[in-house]
């Protein structure tokens, strides 16, 4: 039997999932805040929806991340300040993203191998990237007193946040849902489509 | 024009206004005669100008800001988790910066235990910090209080953003509102199965968090094909 072939091309579905997935992200942004207390912000459940729309959506993802990023941070700082902080979110999708299509991995994580290029290009490398960019604006922007409290506090924080979250909110995600979503029309299986 | 919603005309038979987000505001404000650029470009301008100006002119920032929010009408009861939500703020800024914020002799102190040395310049300094980001803060909800996402489509347009982009940002704007309510609904529906948050613990809380999530997104993604041929069938 012929192999059905889909034309895959990008359209009116990317910019709308690119909608959803940027309000989802900035909703469990701005739902963090509510729900979980203040002194726990480090905690940010969304840095685990980057490496999800990534590997789901490809560029479309990478952009959802980014926007959703900056806009649940204007709850809290300047456009300037969120749209330079987000640079960071851009690896987080984009690594996840580069990794799950070069090594051909199952975004349903079926493997182990899979869970393990999601644990390694996922979770530990965009988390030390994240860290690179994330606190370093935040110094430069004048959050972070002094660079005793960026190197000794902050960035380990961010790094162990990351690396913790990133798994206990993509993992279940992305075995739950991956089957629904790969078989619609929004899944980009490369990059724009 | 209709007089629904109108600012300064409540009463009996009067649209409650506008749904802002996540709180309330008049359909028609006073600066709706202005151009949505102009609305998004006040908004703008303090969210940036409160990092770039000394202390003493953030307060005067802050002050001017809450007065135009004050006079768009805003209901302001229905912000009451932007208040819980600065003050939570303010405290982590006085600890943060009163803790780890670098000493010098000539600092005065006003606590000190063990490795903690709390003086009065770090915490005027954590303070000026909480000023800048509430005018930031409220430079940005200004924004959400007097513009619709319609407005924002146009303002975006106004300084040639691409059209995908700007229809992106527009109804990611448009979408928070649906998606909060869908989250709400999510909530609500098991609270009514007995759910107590206060009861849960920190971790429980957290686990919670994230199942909630998974039933948020099979929800949000069967809506999202119905709107993507919407805006297909609509050109």
């Amino acid at each position: 039997m012929s192999e059905l072939r889909i034309e895959r091309k990008p359209g009116t579905i990317h910019v709308v999932v690119t909608a959803v997935m940027s309000g989802l992200i900035a909703v469990i942004g701005y739902m963090t805040h509510m729900f979980l207390p203040h002194f726990v912000i480090s905690i940010w459940p969304t840095t685990g929806l980057f490496a999800v729309a990534g590997i789901w959506f490809g560029a479309w993802g990478i952009l959802a991340a980014y926007i959703g990023n900056t806009v649940s941070c204007l709850s809290a700082f300047p456009v300037t300040l969120a749209a330079a902080q987000s640079v960071s979110t851009i690896f987080q999708a984009l690594i996840p993203a580069w990794a799950f299509r070069r090594f051909k991995a199952n975004p349903g994580l079926k493997t182990s191998r899979d869970g393990h290029i999601f644990m390694i290009w996922a979770n530990i490398i965009p988390g030390f990237v994240s860290t690179l960019i994330g606190p370093t604006i935040w110094y430069f922007f004048g959050l972070v007193p002094n660079l005793d409290s960026l190197f000794f506090i902050l960035m380990p924080g961010w790094f162990f946040s990351n690396v913790v979250i990133t798994p206990l909110v993509g993992m279940p995600l992305l075995k739950a849902t991956s089957d629904a979503v790969m078989k619609s029309r929004a899944y980009v299986k490369r990059w724009l489509a | 024009m209709s007089e629904l919603g109108h600012h300064g005309r409540g009463g009996e038979g009067v649209a409650p206004g506008r749904r802002a987000f996540m709180w309330y505001a008049p359909s028609w404000t006073r600066f709706s005669s202005l151009s949505p650029l102009t609305r998004v470009a006040i908004g703008i301008f303090f969210n940036v100008a409160s990092y770039l100006v000394p202390f003493s002119l953030g307060i005067v920032l802050l002050t001017s800001v809450l007065i135009l929010m004050h006079l768009s009408g805003v209901k302001w009861k229905t912000m009451w988790f932007v208040w819980v939500g600065n003050a939570m703020l303010l405290a982590s800024f006085l600890v943060s910066w009163g803790v780890l914020g670098s000493y010098e002799q000539n600092m005065h102190v006003i606590f000190e235990w063990w490795l903690i040395r709390i003086t009065l310049e770090n915490l005027l300094f954590g303070l000026m910090f909480w000023v800048r980001m509430m005018s930031a803060l409220f430079g940005t909800l200004f924004i959400l209080t007097v513009c619709t996402d319609a407005d924002l489509l146009v303002s975006l347009r106004l300084i040639h953003i691409p059209h995908f982009l700007s229809m992106i940002v527009a109804f990611t704007f448009r979408g928070m509102q649906l998606f909060f309510d869908d989250m709400f609904a999510i909530v609500e529906a098991q609270k009514s199965r007995g759910l107590d948050l206060n009861k849960l613990s920190l971790l429980q809380k957290f686990k919670w968090f994230v199942a909630l999530i998974v039933p948020l997104f099979v929800l949000e993604f069967r809506k999202m094909e119905e709107t993507a041929n919407a805006a297909v069938s609509r050109g």
